[in-house]
């Protein structure tokens, strides 16, 4: 294989994990409540500087330290679905513009806010978390290098995935997920704790987008251009389809791919643009994405 | 009633007007008034005022086009858009372009920055308007991104970093502080009073009733999709212009400026100041722009650690302001603080007028 | 059998079996409003005893679906609400406002038009409906599959899927998991043949037979309705008109005319009144 060619395959493959462990957090929400929550980018950054801050202040060990921020990013999930969100019901819950469009509004606020509060406390310096993982690497195939963090974190991403759709697909609380996005009020008149649910909902995204952010600063730096591949993590979900939680694997393996080639053929430079341009060509040709149902098209 | 008699009804608001009091009659009959003395105002303000004021004022000026725009879309069409910065900073190349390598004069160069605003403008919506309205977020989003990267690019080829020059106007003996004053002034004014009027037409009711049920509106023989072209095209425009006035106001034209922060703030404008009207865009374009001076009129009393500290990060601490105005006044007071405002003039116009103040019979 | 001149107060009911009978649901003074403006119905009084399947009558617009809903909860993003008077559950007002709470509280409604989860499959829907604290869900279950034995070969359909017929019986059958109190059904004839729509109400007085349901039924076919009803309002423009047995409502010509819609020969001569005889005329 020729060099080039190798180096996007090797770079495609930690993107794609980190794209897939995003792209949940993205997804899941979009899944449990039609609302796209802009603020996911700021919540993988701020998942990251918690963990630094756990790391660096009180020496706790790097693993616990995730834990601990991944609980912490879970609790302000909670709380912004139930302080705010909540309180945002528009007059029809089927995702028409007037449902979303607040919402979507209020998630801007909301990371503008994390951004800067992130910004006055620790300036735009990169920081560093240790990477709690061995350093061996691998090499599959010629040419092509991963380190053991690349695999556990590939691995935790499919763990994460593959849990991700067997719950939504399968367990009581998935079902119940599922009835109250497709109907709240049906849902409500059956006796099922919407609200209840979409807390869930918020908390396992924020969980989500902490350990994404978190995992990446691992082979990376802690700084705010992690709310840079935070917004890109969105064209994954695009792909996949937005509704859909299992189309996030798939899409995070294109758009990595895609990513990855593009920066290798026009420089770093591009990444953010490529993405972009992918997004805006999925709209384009085929919305819905590769598996999004059929609540994204106009009736 | 007929589907005709049932449209005129819905395009001219009869529909849903309320009865009537005797507050908001004379409300009515003040307001008026109320404009004719903001008006004088504004006219009279450069002979008293400082340049520092004038600036801001400018500033201003400049940020009530973008938001009255903006706020076409998130106010009145009810869509959640982040393309205020790329549609501004296509309108602001534009304008250079024109200006710089065609020489075309200022006025024709602006109306180009509009028109090229425009066009982008109703080249994105199109798309995301297959699909849930929803979509319109993502694909502004990959518009800000896709064409600050050309913009950036195009700026590197042509004039670097300094970015584009544009020729300066020269207004005689005048002033050139005063003389743009009155000048985006007049351009603000106009914008505002005739979008006023815009919205009170069919346009502006058609526009809100497709926001809040497009099918219904749909079958009462408003034709949806040009509408929703007609006001991405009409907001886009306006920012195109707000972005080229800003690049001749400042005589400089450079991408970084036309930040994600910049649109956050025309939206924390449309929401501060109240969603869907034009005075809400005003009083949100004031408050917005007028903060970080205020802030910094107040810093200068405070003890010299803490002020230190709020120089250091102005410009952090004024978005964290508007992300938490933002988020209070769309959980709490969605009409903004033109809503806030009126109610308190009425409640302070019954009170001076004797009359206490009664509920509305169907409260 | 009463009938209101214009405004105030509930009419007297008859004197017979339904005041002799504990009530499950009582209306005292309904008054539902839309964006705070708009009565959609004023001073509603209406109950349900034990046992009985109570008619709820009235033209389209009249304010059948805004007195359940009043019965049932709204959703504060509805915009609409019960702005006076109460609802009794067994003698007691009911806790909180919103369907959730007042579904685990056994009055469970039947909607008009979402009345399944498309999306799901039949055996999800029936999945994912909480009981009633303190309610038999296993023996609701199995009522419904012996009710309704068409379902149980539906499992893995997704209800979006299913007939007209089929759907609605999907949804009295998610109702009746949930082991109500008493049971809301809003316009279960509404996109279903005539011959469909009366073996479907039929099964309500069955059901009623086996386990004692108690059921109000909004109907606009007056007909139908009272087929399988022993008692029934008439609500007209948010106000009840008139009450009474099913009995008296149909000897009376006048009051068939004015507010069923039955005329001539489509109306019920004086012997009818048999259940089951004769099916549906007209």
């Amino acid at each position: 294989m020729p060099g080039s060619v190798q180096n996007a395959i090797a770079a495609a493959i930690p993107l794609a994990a980190t794209y897939v462990i995003a792209g949940l957090a993205w997804a899941i929400i979009f899944r449990a409540s039609k609302i796209f929550n802009f603020a996911t980018a700021q919540f993988i950054v701020l998942g990251a500087y918690l963990a630094y801050c756990l790391t660096r202040d009180a020496h706790i060990p790097v693993w616990l330290a995730l834990i601990l921020a991944a609980a912490a990013m879970a609790l302000i999930g909670a709380l912004t679905q139930t302080i705010f969100m909540r309180r945002l019901l528009d007059a029809s819950g089927d995702g028409s513009a007037q449902a979303s469009f607040a919402p979507v509004i209020l998630t801007f606020g909301l990371a503008a806010v994390i951004e800067h509060v992130l910004s006055i406390s620790f300036g735009t310096g990169p920081e560093y978390i240790a990477s709690p993982f061995p350093k061996t690497i691998f090499h599959p195939f010629s040419g092509v290098v991963l380190t053991s963090a690349n695999v556990i974190i590939g691995v935790i991403a499919l763990v994460l995935w593959g849990g991700s759709v067997l719950f939504i697909r399968l367990s009581k609380w998935g079902m119940q997920m599922r009835a109250a996005a497709e109907q709240p009020l049906l849902a409500s008149q059956s006796g099922i704790n919407v609200n209840g649910i979409l807390i869930g909902a918020w908390a396992a995204a924020a969980v989500m987008a902490a350990i994404a952010g978190i995992t990446y600063s691992y082979s990376s730096v802690v700084s705010p251009d992690i709310g840079n591949i935070g917004l890109r993590s969105l064209a994954p979900v695009i792909v996949g389809g937005m509704d859909s939680v299992t189309g996030v694997l798939p899409g995070a393996i294109i758009v990595a791919l895609a990513e990855s080639f593009a920066a290798v053929g026009f420089g770093e430079s591009v990444r953010d643009a490529a993405v972009q341009v992918v997004i805006l060509a999925v709209l384009v040709v085929r919305p819905s994405g590769l598996l999004g149902g059929a609540t994204v098209r106009r009736p | 009633m007929s589907g005709q008699e049932t449209k005129q009804a819905v395009l001219s608001g009869d529909a849903n007007r309320a009865p009537e009091r005797s507050a908001d009659r004379s409300s009515r009959l003040a307001r008026p008034a109320l404009f004719c003395a903001g008006f004088l105002a504004l006219l009279v303000i450069p002979f008293i005022a400082n340049s520092y004021f004038l600036a801001i004022a400018i500033s201003i000026f400049i940020a009530v086009i973008g938001s009255v725009g903006t706020n076409l879309i998130l106010g009145v069409a009810g869509q959640a858009s982040i393309g205020t910065a790329a549609l501004m900073a296509i309108g602001a190349f534009a304008t250079a372009q024109t200006a710089v390598y065609y020489h075309w004069p200022f006025l024709a160069a602006v109306l180009a920055g509009g028109v090229a605003s425009a066009v982008i403008g109703v080249l994105i919506a199109i798309p995301a308007m297959r699909v849930r309205g929803l979509y319109l977020i993502i694909a502004t989003l990959a518009l800000f991104y896709v064409a600050t990267f050309l913009l950036t690019r195009y700026q590197a080829a042509k004039v670097g970093d300094t970015g584009f020059l544009l020729p300066q106007l020269t207004f005689g003996n005048l002033n050139p502080l005063v003389s743009w004053y009155y000048i985006i002034g007049a351009i603000a004014v106009v914008v505002v009073l005739v979008m006023g009027n815009l919205l009170r037409t069919r346009f502006g009711r058609a526009w809100s009733a497709m926001a809040r049920d497009e099918v219904t509106t749909a079958v009462i023989g408003v034709r949806v999709r040009a509408e929703k072209i007609r006001v991405f095209a009409v907001s886009s425009f306006l920012i195109g212009i707000a972005g080229g006035l800003y690049g001749y106001y400042t005589g400089d034209v450079t991408i970084g400026v036309f930040t994600l922060d910049l649109a956050i703030s025309y939206i924390a404008m449309c929401v501060i100041g109240g969603l869907g009207s034009v005075a809400g865009s005003v009083l949100g374009a004031v408050f917005v722009i007028g903060l970080p001076y205020l802030v910094t009129q107040l810093t200068d009393q405070l003890p010299a650690t803490q002020a230190a500290f709020m120089s250091n990060h102005v410009f952090d601490l004024e978005v964290v302001v508007y992300g938490i105005a933002i988020v209070g006044f769309l959980v709490w007071e969605r009409r903004g603080l033109a809503h806030l405002l009126s109610r308190a003039y009425s409640i302070a116009w019954s009170r001076l007028s004797g009359r206490r103040g009664t509920e509305a019979s169907s409260e | 059998m009463s009938e209101l001149a214009g405004g105030g107060g509930p009419a007297p009911p008859m004197a017979a079996s339904p005041q002799n009978r504990a009530l499950v649901l009582q209306g005292d003074g309904l008054q539902v409003k839309y964006t705070r403006h708009a009565i959609a119905i004023e001073d509603v009084h209406l109950s349900v005893p034990e046992g009985a399947l109570v008619a709820l009558l009235g033209a389209n617009g009249a304010g059948k679906t805004s007195t359940l809903r009043a019965l049932s909860g709204f959703m504060p993003s509805e915009q609409g609400a019960l702005t006076a008077g109460r609802v009794l559950l067994d003698g007691k007002p009911l806790r909180g406002s919103d369907p959730r709470r007042i579904a685990r509280q056994g009055i469970v409604l039947v909607p008009e038009r979402d009345k399944v989860f498309a999306t799901l499959t039949v055996e999800e829907n029936l999945t994912v409906v909480q009981t009633r604290r303190g309610g038999d869900r296993r023996g609701m279950r199995e009522l419904a599959f012996e009710v309704f034995p068409a379902l149980a070969k539906l499992g893995r359909r997704p209800a979006g899927l299913l007939s007209g017929g089929e759907r609605q019986m999907l949804a009295i059958a998610r109702a009746l998991v949930a082991d109500p109190r008493v049971l809301l059904v809003d316009e279960l004839s509404l996109g279903l043949s005539p011959a469909l729509a009366a073996r479907i109400l039929e099964t309500l007085p069955r059901i009623r037979d086996l386990r004692g349901l108690s059921v109000l039924l909004v109907e606009q076919n007056a007909r139908a309705a009272l087929e399988v009803a022993d008692y029934a309002y008439i609500l007209q423009t948010g106000r009840v008109v008139l009450e009474g047995e099913r009995r008296l409502l149909l000897d009376n010509e006048a009051v068939q005319a004015k507010y069923l819609g039955l005329t001539g020969e489509t109306s019920y001569g004086k012997s009818a009144g048999h259940r089951g005889e004769g099916g549906l005329h007209g």
